[in-house]
């Protein structure tokens, strides 16, 4: 393989498998089941009977005590939908080694773990520029193209619109499952990554988001007076940063990553942010102990 | 203001590579950052306002050059005003005697003595001399303030009092080689010596009373001139303010005597020990004086009373019974005689007697002394020219050490030698100017001439024979192995009575004011403050 997804990083995606087989015992059933009615074995609810309905379905026990026709409602056992948006903006392309090299091996192993318990796992790269998606897929035998489209994936530069560009993959209609977006959260604006999972909840999605980032990115820096210049080409600004000025500057990135990871715990979406210089099979270790990412 | 080192000033060109490069420098750096999100909330507050953004540069610029400016002229070594006004010159005079060490006086002295020292400006000058037995100039004319203290750390604290007028004479000497310069003595004005004024010298330090104290002023052990092995211990204590209590003496640290001594004010206690031996014996006293004395040197003291040590005589030449019996009776004396002088002489021989035995033909080697008593001929002592017969003593020796008790008045002389002495000897007796005793006897090699025959008078018969026979051989002894002194600070510093001065200048701490560093000094300290300045905008990123 190459070397973003070395021999032995996918030696130890199957030490992960294991791991989170033990833990999915441990809980006894699936925490993601899908919310449609059909024929599985669990029971979900009544409705009234109306002409046309299987008369199998007859709960004729109920109908014993209230004399009414009702029909048994079962949850209907299918496939999970697991997607996987990767942020392809430039500013992904940021540190040593690059949030993007690790946010496509989170994507990797967490499709992994997808794959390996038989749900469908999808790819898509969420940037300026356009690429076309992995579409969901089923059996272990995809996880090896999936690593090839991973390492052709790329990061464009031009400003990245998070909630427009998250409009854009709800447009093409994805199944409803767990989406698990992996990104650094730096949007056009201090909204627009609370705007982009305002769609996503919309759409009825199980949401987990995982927020790469470097320590330097959080820290102003030297100081001094400079030239900022964005990666993402959004612009640049000239700034006389002191002592205030940097203290500020960590302040504000500090209360953004809490205000981030309030709305996710109010909204029940599995937030994760992790220091981009960690392993990622380490990353995926307390994403299997916390729960939420992983199917 | 002048310059002493103008050349300097073409360092001032550096100032051109300075602006060269902030003006390079000053570029703006470029940053990359993942995102402008947070620094774009934060511009409204972090963004400096133009004018204070170009005024900064300048700052900055400004105190560059300036720094720089001020390291050139501290460089050209600049003369300021304040530094041309009348450079001060002083002759520092430190007293040593021992009572500087009553009370705190020593450390007092030495304290403004550096207080002094250290407010030298650079013009200034000190030269600084220790007042001693003899007069030590411990640093000549000199400006700088680290050598004089140095200087100062050898002075040495003398055991006894000492005249300070050598001392001032000598600063004197030394002033008269720098215009207007003072004469600064540092001492208590216990002196040995009585100065009633100190003309052109301001004292500083004088004690302006009288304290308590107690000492032994003398303890001095000696031997007997006429009977070396009988000893005496004189012991003086004085007291100024009166004293009673005890003075223990120990003879080679067994005690010996204890004395109460009871000393009326002003008054002084004196006692004499008497005692027989021939043995080597210290003597040392412990005066046991009260908490107030001030002085601590002179309340012990130490004498060392050497052996005796026996004299080796060589008699040559025929028997005389006379003298053989004369030095039978001086203690400590072994006699022997032969009829010619060997060759060479027996080792430790102190004396060599001839009577009608050949002569050597040069002074015998030092330290033997050699007495001939009628030579019948020439030689290297003198040339006989003749006889003398009945020949009254009419010049007598001098009272020195030799002839004490020594008298020649009632001496008859039947026959003796005209003699014409060897040159750079010395006649010590004779008669109508004919030489009877001559020789050299007060330095090495020792010899003597008596220039008459024994039985040809009636010397022998006489008392100072026997004197003469044993001053001779009490002359042979080293001076110290008769006694000695315990080392004391003596009646008047034990007194501790400072002498009322009359002074024509008034003593005077000052030095050159605060300005104690020189120009150049200031604008180096100017230019590292700005530097400091300098470097914390700079780290603080506020002019960078």
């Amino acid at each position: 393989m190459t070397e973003l997804f070395t021999p032995a990083f996918l030696q130890q995606l199957e030490g992960l498998h294991l791991l989170a087989r033990q833990i999915a015992r441990g809980r006894q059933r699936a925490e993601r089941r899908s919310v449609k009615r059909g024929t599985g074995l669990e029971f979900a609810d009544h409705r009234p009977f109306t002409q046309g309905d299987d008369w199998r379905s007859i709960d004729w026990a109920g109908y014993a005590r209230t004399r009414h026709l009702f029909l048994k409602l079962f949850e209907e056992e299918e496939d999970l939908y697991v997607h996987l948006l990767v942020d392809a903006s430039a500013s992904m392309q940021w540190g040593n080694p690059p949030k993007f090299d690790l946010a496509r091996q989170l994507a990797a192993a967490v499709a992994f773990l997808a794959l390996a318990h038989l749900d469908r796992a999808g790819v898509a790269a969420l940037g300026p520029l356009e690429q076309s998606p992995w579409a969901p897929g089923r059996g272990r035998s995809r996880f090896l193209p999936l690593l090839r489209y991973l390492e052709a994936l790329h990061t464009g530069s031009g400003p990245m619109e998070m909630e427009r560009q998250m409009a854009r993959w709800l447009a093409t209609n994805p199944r409803r499952g767990l989406v698990i977006w992996i990104t650094d959260a730096w949007g056009a604006t201090q909204e627009d990554a609370f705007l982009a999972l305002d769609r996503l909840r919309y759409a009825r999605h199980d949401i987990g988001v995982i927020q790469l980032s470097h320590a330097d990115e959080r820290r102003a820096g030297e100081l001094g007076e400079f030239e900022y210049e964005e990666v993402e080409g959004a612009g640049r600004r000239t700034l006389i940063v002191d002592h205030a000025a940097a203290k500020a500057y960590e302040t504000a990135v500090r209360d953004y990553e809490e205000r981030l990871s309030g709305y996710c715990r109010r909204h029940a979406i599995a937030f994760h942010r992790a220091d981009a210089a960690q392993s990622p099979l380490e990353i995926v270790r307390h994403l299997l102990l916390e729960g939420g990412f992983v199917p | 203001m002048s310059f002493l080192f103008p050349l300097a000033g073409w360092l001032g060109l550096l100032g051109l590579p300075v602006i060269v490069f902030y003006l390079l420098k000053t570029r703006q750096r470029r940053q990359p950052v993942s995102t402008l999100l947070f620094w774009n909330a934060l511009a409204p507050k972090v963004e400096q306002s133009p004018f204070w953004r170009r005024l900064r540069r300048w700052v900055s610029l400004a105190l560059q050059l300036l720094i720089l400016a001020l390291m050139v002229l501290a460089l050209a070594r600049p003369a300021f005003e304040w530094e041309r006004t009348a450079p001060r010159r002083l002759v520092a005079v430190l007293d040593p005697s021992v009572s500087m060490t009553a009370g705190r006086h020593q450390q007092e002295a030495r304290e403004a003595l550096l207080q002094m020292i250290g407010r030298l400006r650079p013009q200034d000058e000190m030269a600084l001399l220790e007042a001693g037995a003899s007069p030590r100039i411990l640093h000549g004319w000199t400006s700088g303030r680290r050598s004089l203290r140095d200087a100062l750390k050898e002075a040495q604290q003398l055991p006894v009092g000492s005249d300070p007028r050598p001392a001032l004479e000598l600063a004197r000497e030394l002033a008269r080689l720098r215009e207007q310069a003072e004469i600064v003595f540092f001492s208590d004005a216990v002196w040995p010596e009585t100065m009633e004024k100190l003309e052109g010298v301001s004292l500083i330090g004088r004690q302006v009373s009288e304290p308590i104290n107690a000492g032994i002023t003398l303890f001095a052990v000696r031997r007997s001139p006429v009977a070396p092995g009988q000893w005496q211990l004189d012991v003086e204590v004085s007291a100024p303010h009166g004293f009673e209590g005890e003075l223990e003496l120990q003879r080679d640290g067994v005690p010996h005597d204890l004395v109460t001594l009871s000393v009326e004010p002003g008054g002084l206690w004196q006692k004499s020990w008497r005692g027989d031996s021939e043995a080597q014996a210290r003597f040392s006293g412990l005066l046991r004086v009260g908490p107030g004395d001030q002085l601590a040197a002179d309340n012990e003291a130490s004498a060392l009373l050497p052996a005796l040590r026996r004299l080796n005589v060589l008699l040559i030449g025929s028997a005389d019974p006379f003298l053989e019996a004369v030095l039978a009776s001086v203690a400590k004396v072994a006699v022997s005689r032969l009829d010619a002088l060997p060759e060479p002489l027996p080792p430790g021989v102190d004396l060599v007697m001839i009577r009608g035995g050949a002569p050597p033909v040069a002074p015998l080697p030092a330290p033997t002394a050699l007495l001939l008593i009628d030579p019948r001929e020439s030689g290297f002592w003198g040339e006989r020219v003749g006889t003398l017969e009945h020949a009254p003593v009419t010049e007598e020796p001098g009272s020195s050490r030799l002839w004490q008790h020594v008298r020649f008045d009632a001496v008859a002389i039947r026959a003796a030698g005209v003699w014409k002495p060897a040159p750079g000897s010395e006649s010590l007796a004779s008669s109508l100017e004919h030489p009877l005793i001559f020789g050299q006897w007060d330095r090495s090699p020792r010899w003597m001439v008596l220039g008459f025959d024994l039985e040809a008078s009636d010397l022998p018969l006489r008392a100072a024979f026997p004197v003469l026979i044993g001053n001779l051989l009490e002359s042979l002894r080293p001076e110290d192995s008769t006694g000695s002194a315990a080392l004391l600070p003596g009646r008047s510093e034990s007194g501790l009575k400072p002498h009322p001065v009359e002074q024509s200048t008034e003593p005077s701490l000052q030095g050159g004011g605060g300005w104690a560093f020189p120009g150049w000094w200031w604008l180096l300290l100017a230019a590292v403050v700005l530097l400091v300045l300098e470097w914390g905008s700079f780290h603080r990123r506020v002019t960078d």
